[in-house]
């Protein structure tokens, strides 16, 4: 393949000869072309590239726009004057030419005219933007494409390399093929147009929602603090407004980092916006510490400093202090602190507070999703777990997937944890319904516990772990799963070897690790195995309910088991924590009777002011005989 | 696919000095590898950091305003529109700063207003990363604001980012090298390379002045070397390369005139230079050019007539 010589001329043909070039010489032609004119348009519309940069750094979206015109016309106008040039110039585009190939005209077999050139050119174009007309040179028996029959020229092939005329099944199936392809773009554009007329409103509301997402525009911010109650007795900031939206997950920490900035660049409330920057940067543990410490040295009285120094307490896990100074906080009546008493309450327990403070902030519509999940939970956290359900079927309502599925599992886990029949409740249902349908959620691996312990009640015996492996997208899950597989086939020494292991190693996940204790409990037999996962227990977080869940497994495991020394001393770490129950509380009583600890279930039973007579109950009998007992000796 | 194919295989007796060049660039290379990880692996967690780059970009911008006459009208505008703009728009100014000779230079001397924890902790980051750059032997041994000694003006020429800087750059210094050593001599090949690479510095210092990173590698050269080429061997057929389709008919070789790959070369440095905005820095177009001019006119006038070009 050469250049072809400048010199060289065709030779006059016979008009009914047919002498189209191969059909992938035209393409590959056309491909070259392509490459040559993309390479034509960078250079000669450099500068027009360079406003559009310009233009898109000083966010100038007239100046965009008009850039962006500017390159389109004249990218099609160097397309055009290349086609144009070429074919009137030389008979041929330099693909063509690659290719041995020319463009004539029809009747005198000719180089083009100019006019004819430029009408194949702009044809051409409309070919290239649509895509469709070029098939024509698969289906057209002289093999020209509608520009090539408007201008009366044909493109032949000076080598001999020709194509014969398209064979009718090849003709049929490309015009299928455009048919189809137009009937589903027509399709598309059509539905596109109904939804456009019909949803119009709502298409520029969803576009508008897509704006207020965006982190810099914080429309919700704007939103939200038009209808916001009075801190204080004052409007409210908007910085304050974003804190509380911020605090509720309402809006990213990118946005809380533009309202704080915002506030710089007023002056306005520069120690909210070092409190701001502190969670912006929460990433970055020293440089959100330096943000704490100016929070106090630019206003050491205001309700921010006093909250920045309630973050210190909760860092050291000074729970109590914490709760002391959120009463003090919550004087200055902000609801961002609110939102925080919210998750302190609940973080400590004290769901009567948690249920007052969301009742208190209820219905506040920019904070309704947080306020429906903890206003679940509390109920949830103190018994009222009707009430909870019913909470919660809202909050679900509200959220989107992602978070619907993470709070769902939540639940789920704790309604599976008292027995099965919580897999049929709406926590469950939800929960399992989008995991089946996006098991790549299951990655994560609270959702992949619950994904299993909900599958296990659903499916009984008849539950295959090998399954499940395919599903749950996580190396983990399937380590975990293989011991399951082992203890359904009753191979209990290897679950062991693979359980002991995930609950000793810290690496390992911690809903995994939490789930491979709770299982062991339930093997182990000897004092010595269920000693060593009495240390763990004892080293987590006892604010948990994780904690507490394993606690009770091992207090009711010890007692199975006749261990009652260790029932009792775990039975008393639950009591100190104030993790168990009345019947629990009973039972206790009990066992410190029983093994001759009579003065620790008196301990015990102290506070409980029920005096009923002595009656049938083993319970009722002990307290009987421990009140006459120790009030005689108190006496 | 296209490209060159000038002297068959390259033979080392055929062309010892690109390949003591080819050489020289890749011990350079491998010698300082270990010291280029380690200082980008270091200055990817100042950049990675959620607040340094933005927290730059906006103090860039308190820069500009004070002092306007030292920036171009662009950067002035910019420097405005950040108040009432993103954090985006600030993390492209962070970004822009680090180029800013003046700014890194004189920026952490500055008051600033606002946020003043962001203040000192981008000091305290600029401090740190000073610290690693003069570790780094790029910026020692590459052509900066700081570091534009006589020597710089050699060694930049040897230093490369990664591997794919290097690679390209060699695989042209042997095609072009291997073609021209054996018509113009092993020394005079090898002081054009070295003068071409000044030629290319000196011109894309000329456009933009050199900033407060560095200019490395050896494209500027190897630009002088297709310049020289170019102006050695005119319109003589050059063999190329072609590769269509995996069939007999669309593999094989053309012959274009010597002036083209010059062209083509130059053409895209042309619309790279003219499209870009110089603020954005990037690739050094400029540097391309000067070097890819210099080659062509010594070509074109020391070769003129030239037995071993006729």
């Amino acid at each position: 393949m050469v250049f072809i010589d400048e010199t060289s001329h065709l030779e006059p043909q016979k008009t009914s000869e047919f002498n189209s070039p191969k059909i992938v010489d035209r393409f590959l032609a056309a491909l070259i072309d392509l490459i040559f004119f993309c390479f034509l348009g960078y250079v000669l519309l450099s500068p027009l590239r360079r406003q559009l940069t310009i233009s898109k750094l000083v966010d100038s979206d007239s100046q965009f726009i008009n850039s962006y015109t500017q390159l389109a016309l004249g990218f099609l106008f160097i397309g055009l004057i290349y086609q144009l040039v070429f074919v009137a110039w030389k008979g041929a585009t330099p693909g063509k030419l690659i290719f041995k190939m020319k463009v004539i005209n029809i009747w005198d077999r000719k180089k083009p005219s100019i006019v004819s050139s430029f009408l194949r050119s702009l044809f051409w174009w409309v070919s290239f933007a649509t895509g469709l007309p070029f098939l024509s040179v698969l289906t057209n028996e002289k093999r020209r494409p509608f520009y090539d029959r408007i201008a009366d020229t044909e493109v032949i092939s000076l080598t001999g390399r020709v194509s014969a005329a398209p064979a009718r099944s090849i003709v049929m199936a490309v015009r299928f093929a455009a048919v189809v392809g137009l009937i589903i773009g027509a399709g598309i554009v059509g539905k596109f147009c109904v939804h456009f007329y019909l949803h119009g409103e709502e298409m520029n509301e969803w576009r508008d929602e897509l704006q207020a997402m965006s982190a810099q525009s914080c429309e919700i911010v704007s939103e939200a603090q038009e209808n916001w109650p009075e801190e204080d007795g004052e409007v409210a900031s908007r910085l304050s407004v974003a804190m509380a939206l911020f605090s509720a997950n309402a809006i990213s920490s990118e946005c809380l980092g533009v309202e704080a900035f915002r506030s710089f660049q007023n002056g306005d409330q520069i120690e909210l916006a070092y409190l701001a920057k502190s969670f912006f940067n929460s990433d970055d543990a020293d440089l959100s510490d330096s943000y704490l410490k100016r929070v106090c040295q630019e206003a050491p009285k205001s309700e921010a400093c006093g909250f920045s120094e309630m973050i210190e307490l909760w860092t050291d896990r000074s729970w109590s202090e914490a709760t002391q100074k959120f009463k003090e906080i919550l004087l200055h009546g902000s609801i961002y602190a609110k939102v925080w008493a919210i998750k302190h309450d609940e973080r400590v327990k004290d769901f009567s507070s948690e249920l007052a403070l969301i009742e208190g902030l209820w219905p506040q519509k920019y904070l309704a999703e947080f306020l429906g999940i903890h206003r679940s939970v509390a109920l949830w956290g103190l018994q009222r777990k009707d009430e909870a359900r019913i909470s919660l079927v809202g909050a679900l309502e509200m959220m989107e997937p992602n978070d619907r599925a993470e709070i769902s599992s939540w639940f789920c886990l704790r309604e599976l944890a008292d027995s099965c029949s919580g897999a049929t409740l709406p926590s469950c249902r939800s929960f399992y319904d989008f995991a089946s349908s996006n098991e790549d959620s299951l990655a994560t691996a609270s959702l992949a516990v619950t994904y299993i312990k909900a599958t296990e009640c659903r499916e009984g015996d008849k539950v295959e772990y090998e399954n499940l492996i395919g599903k749950i997208p996580n190396e983990q899950s399937t380590i975990f799963l293989r011991a399951l597989t082992y203890l359904k086939n009753g191979k209990t020494n290897e679950a062991l070897g693979i359980f002991k292991p995930i609950a000793r190693d810290p690496r390992w996940d911690k809903a995994y690790r939490d789930e491979a204790i709770g299982r062991l409990v339930g093997i182990l037999k000897t004092e010595e195995d269920l000693g060593e996962f009495v240390d763990i227990w004892k080293s987590e977080d006892s604010l948990s309910w994780e904690w507490r869940s394993q606690g009770l497994q091992l207090f009711q495991r010890f007692q199975k088991l006749n261990f009652k020394e260790q029932a009792l001393n775990v039975g008393k770490i639950l009591f100190d924590k104030g993790a168990l129950d009345e019947p629990l509380r009973k039972n206790l009583i009990v066992l410190a009777f029983q093994i001759g600890q009579k003065k620790m279930a008196w301990t015990l039973l102290h506070g409980d002011g029920d005096r009923a007579p002595a009656s049938l109950d083993s319970f009722d009998e002990i307290k009987y005989s421990l009140t006459k007992e120790f009030e005689k000796g108190l006496k | 696919m296209l490209i060159p194919y000038l002297n068959g295989i390259v033979w080392f007796a055929k062309a010892p000095m690109t390949w003591l060049l080819f050489f020289m660039n890749f011990f350079v290379f491998i010698y300082f590898m270990n010291n280029q990880n380690n200082v980008q692996n270091q200055m990817r967690t100042y950049f990675e950091k959620n607040a340094f780059v933005a927290n730059q970009g906006i103090l860039y911008s308190q820069f500009i305003r004070k002092n306007p006459a030292s920036f171009s009208p662009l950067l002035q505008t910019m420097s405005k529109s950040i108040y009432v703009d993103t954090d985006s728009k600030a993390k492209i100014m962070g970004q822009l700063a680090f180029r800013d000779a003046l700014f890194m230079e004189k920026g952490t001397k500055e008051n600033y207003s606002g946020d003043q924890v962001a203040v000192e902790n981008w000091k305290d980051n600029v401090r740190q990363i000073a610290s690693i750059q003069k570790r780094s032997a790029s910026f020692q041994y590459g052509l900066s604001h700081e570091h534009s000694g006589p020597m710089n003006w050699l060694t930049y020429q040897f230093m490369h980012a990664d591997w794919t800087h290097l690679m390209a750059n060699m695989f042209f210094l042997l095609i072009f090298g291997a073609a021209l050593e054996p018509v113009v001599g092993s020394g005079m090949m090898a002081l054009i390379y070295f003068v071409a690479g000044v030629a290319a510095a000196y011109s894309f210092s000329l456009l933009s002045g050199f900033a407060a990173v560095p200019l490395i590698g050896a494209s500027g050269s190897i630009s002088g070397l297709m310049g020289l080429f170019a102006g050695v061997f005119k319109n003589r057929p050059v063999k190329f390369f072609y590769w269509l389709l995996p069939r007999p008919n669309y593999v094989g070789f053309l012959f274009l005139p010597a002036w083209v790959a010059l062209a083509m070369w130059s053409l895209l440095d042309l619309g790279g230079l003219l499209g870009s905005v110089e603020e954005l820095g990037g690739t050094a177009h400029a540097a391309h050019l000067g070097g890819a001019l210099f080659g062509l006119v010594i070509g074109l006038v020391l070769f003129r007539g030239s037995k071993a070009t006729a």
